[in-house]
């Protein structure tokens, strides 16, 4: 049971997280992530301690992951999300800073103010620095979420539920406006789509997301949830509504995959999770039909010789019939007239022989009919 | 006032001369990284090379060697970094992933595996491992003498690296296509512009730590950008800045109880930049204001002038 409910939590927090990350990636957003991860910390500290002022009085250690899934926790904090852009935006009002300039100033800036704040206030609790990175599922399952006096599961799989359907209705209900404002600004604006507004309602929730997953994945790995599974879907469809389903299942694979792989190694669970959504990448990526790596080389393969090979025949065509035939019809002569290297020069020769385009006799090549209308063509097309 | 006894401290001192000469080279370094708007590749690089130093402490440690030996780490966090942007390009040429998604990937992705790692190494005890903590959020006070010389190496090298290829380095920021008709091809620079990060970010990252280190390239950078537009004086003032920083840094973080160095440095960064956006001649934001207000006054005299001008005896 304990087991299932650590991936039910993983799960839905990579689900929670991957669905923005779809937006962010085909608006080449991506970093963004980076920038707003860290943010937030200052944020959740301070949230943190007016939240344990509030409601423990000095007891601030008692329930540190009660606190940190509490929504107010998970708003105030967004904000320093929200906090970050603006600033980014003022900053880059200076001739001199370009925007990554500005992101790179000004979320080490926050996050900075958050560790002073937690070395110097939150000496003794849950909120230590190593969570800080990478978030500790562990212990997530303890914290249960009591309704009516009913236990319904841990605490931080609702929330992360939460998110996830507000995510899922931000985009359904946005579709056509995030669609239009990510891949035509320009028009967006003209149509009165308000594509600023639209960029400031994507960075909350991303603030949300994370505040939401900084339990189990610290604000480093939590880019990892955002980004990595949109990418890989990105490799496998050219429908937004295919990635995010993509997105969706790679993101609950990995998050089965990697708590076995931590619970085999004894290590956190969010970096296992990382480790297993970079190795599905690198899968997606070599072997993705027709946009892996793979599939691209050999297209690009196939389009390099079938190129060469029409530049073999209108070489040939241009000459026949010309005082330079004899020089120009010699197989080892490719080598200075099309500065090819021999044996690039062999093996066209060869596979446009195979494919009946040219007859080689004694060192010299001779178009067939099939060749010489091939090679016209070309011409034709080419100037 | 009296000076508190922790200044005159042995290893302080080595604290502190080790982070002056972090922010002298990471800060000159990170010059051209700004002006090839390239400042989060700095914080890529940090977050992958944590990767290579936990799979290095890993290894040393398990053949039994020091595992706390600086060079061998330092190396170890070079290879990773450069294999991180590696893939990203690879990614980027062969599919149509762009470099931002290629970087936050490595950046997450191997700081994954190098969390995992470490995990491994503090689990098999491997002595020294909570030096690794270190690397994080920076310790500028962990630093050893035998550190300080890795340091005065990797200084030695960023500093003749500059010195040999700074006119090709310039032309190649500034106009790439000049510089490609000019012999200097991108095969050869890039690499090599790369390799000069790389270097600015390691050298750092025992003083600032993985996760702050973007701060000490970019920040006196963009500090130094405010008060003059010479390549050269930009370069040497960022490095100073850097510098005062990371002493600055290291006095605080010496004096208080429990405050990574990293943070300090990172504030203290964050305050010479303020001050220079505000406060530089000519393109602060004072400055603005002020020429702002004057040029207004001078219109306004003028149309006050206008009156008694030629204009209305014209008209």
């Amino acid at each position: 049971m304990f087991h299932i409910e650590i991936i039910m939590v993983a799960s839905v927090a990579a689900v929670a997280c991957a669905l923005p990350g779809v937006i962010l990636i085909l608006r080449k957003n991506a970093l963004v992530t980076d920038a707003i991860s860290h943010s937030l910390l200052p944020g959740i500290v301070v949230a943190f301690i007016i939240l344990a002022s509030i409601e423990m009085g000095h007891d601030a250690d008692a329930h540190a992951s009660d606190l940190l899934n509490s929504p107010f926790l998970i708003l105030g904090a967004a904000l320093t999300g929200i906090l970050m852009v603006i600033l980014v935006e003022i900053i880059q009002k200076s001739p001199l800073v370009k925007n990554d300039g500005a992101i790179a100033l000004v979320f080490p800036a926050l996050f900075s103010v958050g560790i002073i704040l937690i070395t110097q206030k939150l000496r003794n609790v849950h909120l230590d620095l190593d969570m800080v990175m990478v978030g500790d599922l562990t212990f997530a399952p303890l914290d249960r979420l009591i309704v009516g006096g009913m236990d319904i599961g841990p605490r931080n799989f609702w929330v992360m539920s939460a998110l996830t359907l507000v995510n899922l209705l931000f985009i359904t209900v946005f579709y056509k406006e995030i669609t239009l404002t990510t891949f035509d600004q320009g028009l967006a604006r003209a149509k009165g789509f308000r594509p600023r507004l639209i960029n400031y309602l994507i960075m909350l929730l991303v603030s949300l997301t994370a505040v939401g997953a900084f339990d189990s994945a610290g604000s480093i790995l939590v880019i990892a949830l955002f980004i990595v599974p949109g990418a890989g879907a990105y490799l496998l469809t050219n429908r937004v509504s295919g990635m995010f389903v993509f997105s969706v299942l790679i993101a609950v694979l990995s998050a089965g995959l990697g708590y076995g792989l931590a619970y085999a190694l004894n290590a956190a669970t969010s970096g296992t999770i990382a480790m297993v959504m970079g190795a599905i990448f690198a899968l997606i990526y070599l072997f993705a039909p027709k946009r892996g790596y793979l599939a691209v080389k050999a297209l690009r393969r196939r389009q390099k010789l079938a190129f060469a090979t029409e530049v073999l025949l209108v070489h040939l065509t241009n000459h026949e019939h010309t005082r330079g035939q004899e020089a120009e019809y010699r197989i080892d002569h490719l080598k200075t007239h099309i500065s090819w290297t021999p044996a690039f020069a062999q093996q066209i020769v060869q596979t446009s022989q195979q494919k009946g385009l040219l007859e080689c006799r004694g060192g010299y090549m001779f178009l067939t009919e099939r060749g010489r209308a091939l090679g016209l063509k070309a011409k034709e097309l080419r100037v | 006032m009296t000076i508190p006894a922790v200044l005159f401290n042995y290893s302080f001192i080595v604290a502190a001369v080790g982070s002056v000469l972090i922010g002298l080279v990471s800060g000159a370094l990170g010059v051209f990284a700004i002006l090839r708007k390239q400042s989060l590749l700095g914080d890529v690089i940090s977050h992958t090379s944590f990767f290579g130093i936990s799979a290095v402490f890993l290894l040393v440690g398990i053949g039994g060697g020091n595992a706390r030996n600086l060079l061998p780490l330092l190396i170890g966090a070079i290879l990773s970094g450069v294999l991180s942007m590696l893939v990203v390009n690879h990614v980027n040429e062969y599919s149509r992933i762009g470099k931002d998604t290629g970087m936050a990937m490595v950046l997450s992705v191997f700081f994954g595996i190098g969390a995992v790692l470490m995990r491994v190494v503090q689990d098999l005890r491997i002595s020294g491992s909570a030096g690794l903590d270190t690397f994080i959020y920076g310790n500028a006070a962990a630093m050893t003498r035998l550190d300080l010389q890795v340091i005065v190496l990797f200084t030695a090298v960023a500093a003749l690296l500059l010195g040999l290829f700074w006119k090709e380095f310039t032309v190649f920021t500034f106009n790439p296509e000049y510089a490609h008709s000019q012999g200097f091809t991108a095969r050869y620079l890039e690499p090599l512009m790369l390799a000069i990060l790389v270097i600015g970010v390691v050298i750092g990252l025992q003083a600032v730590g993985v996760i702050l280190m973007v701060s000490l390239i970019v920040a006196p950078g963009l500090a130094a950008r405010q008060w003059t537009h010479h390549l050269g004086r930009t370069t040497v003032l960022a490095g100073l800045f850097g510098a005062a920083s990371g002493f600055t840094g290291t006095v605080i973080s010496a004096l208080a109880r429990d405050l990574p160095t990293g943070p300090v440095i990172v504030l203290v960064l964050v305050a010479v930049v303020a001050f220079s956006l505000l406060f530089a001649p000519g393109k602060g934001v004072v400055a603005l204001l002020l020429l702002r207000a004057r040029q207004r006054k001078q219109a306004r005299e003028k149309a006050t002038e206008q009156p008694n001008g030629p204009g209305l005896a014209a008209g």
